[in-house]
């Protein structure tokens, strides 16, 4: 395995650096920067939007799910393509021409308050340091699963690689860099389905192992009723995150943004069959692995051969290296463009903007690495309560408040601090109220206070 | 004994129509906004 592993990072690793330098060579501006000068065509949008949104948690957790509970899980995408298609209808096109460089520079324009988009920024910082202690979190668990090595190696290989291509060509790097990272995630889990449906002797062999161990492996493990919280939770955070929404900025236009989350549902499409059958698969061949998260890590060390291992541990990477990446570009976009340039240092030249957004990527980058390293709770919890945290602060201002021309600063600061606040708390009480989940309770509480307060307020001109 | 069934070949199904009907969508909406573009200016020229 070490061998192969070398030689496939080895080009992986070309790849990136080349990319990176082409993303340097265009970066000229703070807007190169963070929307890569608002040129991604359908296909490099479409692969970081997908890129994106693939993380950690898809490798490790969603293996581990369907590992766990068999063929329904796959009915979640659905509901995170819905949450894509209420963006598309309602969100990147009109995100797209707003004419602004991030979510919060859009909040001050659209609420005309410089104090929502200094809460905006904030809650970015936030929620995103949080996210990528899950990122490094998980690098660490494949690395020493995977390869026996001390957790910490698989952190500074992720740390290394990303910040210097995030600080080299912004967005510009990034998004092409995604492109590869899609290609690599696709190749790497495709290439393992066939080689696990040949050594289980074929697709029905399959699904007579899974029957034999629990017959609702093959069907309705969860409930629609669950399947669809599930995929609402992930609809609606997707609809409003950030770290997609930016990425609508950066297209070419309105239409390019509509045409990238059709590529981007073609890749997630291909990501999400492969990684139910080798959930699946998994669970046929290792029955009582001790924890279903496991199953990726052991598939790659354990059964497939050591080039399609190595492979899949690249795509592994690939994923959580594109997650960070979009984490430090919007993160270090909202404390240089947004909490630099407009509070500290407004008449910041182009050249200090620059400088400042690379600085904010390394600071942002080292700063998480402390949590990562301690014994804090399950990865997937982490993704989690970031994806309500965001979606509770962000859903309505965005959603709501690109679409409807009531709701000024005070509708968009109660929405923002009502859906924190009680995402916040649904969080930490159990059992929880009225048996919701917190970011249902994010995302209503949120509109409410939208509704509520635009209602109090007087109607803009 | 039991194989997959519709949650499984459902899913493949339900795949490749949501893709093709949003591209269709997404087709139509680029076409809509080209002919709004192109509205004023023929205005301009009569």
């Amino acid at each position: 395995m070490t061998a192969s592993l070398a030689v496939v990072l080895i080009a992986y690793f070309a790849g990136v650096i080349t990319l990176g330098i082409v993303g340097y060579r265009r970066t000229r501006t703070s807007a190169d920067f963070i929307v890569a000068g608002r040129t991604l065509g359908p296909l490099v949008g479409g692969a970081t939007l997908a890129a994106t949104q693939i993380s950690a948690g898809t490798f490790v957790g969603t293996v581990g799910l369907h590992y766990l509970a068999g063929v329904s899980f796959v009915w979640v995408w659905p509901g995170a393509w819905l949450g894509w298609f209420v963006s598309a209808v309602f969100v990147a096109p009109r995100l797209r021409d707003a004419g602004t460089l991030t979510i919060p520079e859009y909040c001050e324009a659209r609420f005309g308050s410089r104090a929502v988009r200094a809460l905006a920024a904030v809650l970015i910082v936030v929620a995103y340091t949080i996210f990528l202690v899950a990122q490094y979190k998980a690098s660490g668990i494949i690395v020493s699963t995977v390869l026996g090595w001390p957790a910490w190696t698989g952190i500074a290989l992720v740390l290394v690689s990303t910040v210097v291509y995030s600080l080299a060509g912004g967005l510009h790097g990034g998004a092409r860099i995604d492109l590869l990272q899609s290609m690599v995630m696709v190749v790497g889990l495709v290439a393992a389905v066939p080689y696990l449906l040949g050594h289980l002797g074929g697709l029905d062999a399959l699904g007579r192992a899974l029957a034999q161990i629990d017959p609702r492996l093959l069907g309705s493990f969860f409930e629609w009723r669950e399947l669809l919280a599930f995929g609402a939770a992930f609809g609606l955070s997707l609809a409003a995150t950030p770290l997609e929404a930016t990425r609508f900025m950066a297209m070419r236009d309105r239409a390019t943004a509509r045409y990238a989350i059709g590529v981007a549902y073609i890749f997630q499409a291909v990501i999400g069959c492969a990684i139910m059958i080798v959930g699946l698969s998994m669970r046929a061949l290792f029955p009582t692995l001790p924890s279903a998260d496991l199953a990726s890590s052991v598939m790659a060390a354990h059964v497939l051969t050591p080039v399609a291992g190595a492979l899949l541990l690249v795509a592994a990477f690939s994923a959580i290296m594109s997650t960070v990446n979009a984490i430090l570009l919007v993160g270090a976009a909202s404390v240089a463009h947004d909490l630099y340039g407009r509070f500290l240092k407004p008449a910041a030249t182009e050249l200090e903007r620059l400088a400042a957004n690379r600085i904010a990527v390394l600071a942002l980058a080292v700063l998480p690495v402390w949590f990562a390293m301690r014994e804090v709770t399950l990865v997937q919890f982490i993704v989690l309560a970031q994806a309500n945290l965001i979606a509770s602060a962000f859903f309505a201002p965005i959603v709501v408040g690109l679409n409807w021309r009531r709701g000024g600063k005070a509708a968009a600061l109660g929405s923002m601090l009502g859906g924190t606040a009680a995402c916040v708390i649904w969080t930490l009480t159990t059992p929880r109220p009225l048996g919701l989940e917190p970011i249902f309770a994010g995302v209503c509480a949120s509109l409410a206070m939208f509704v509520l307060f635009a209602a109090l307020e007087r109607p803009s001109s | 004994m039991q194989g997959f069934g519709w949650t499984f070949y459902g899913f493949f199904l339900f795949c490749i129509v949501w893709i093709a009907g949003y591209f269709a969508w997404a087709r139509w909406m680029a076409a809509r906004e080209a002919r709004e573009r192109l509205r004023p200016e023929r205005g301009k020229k009569g």
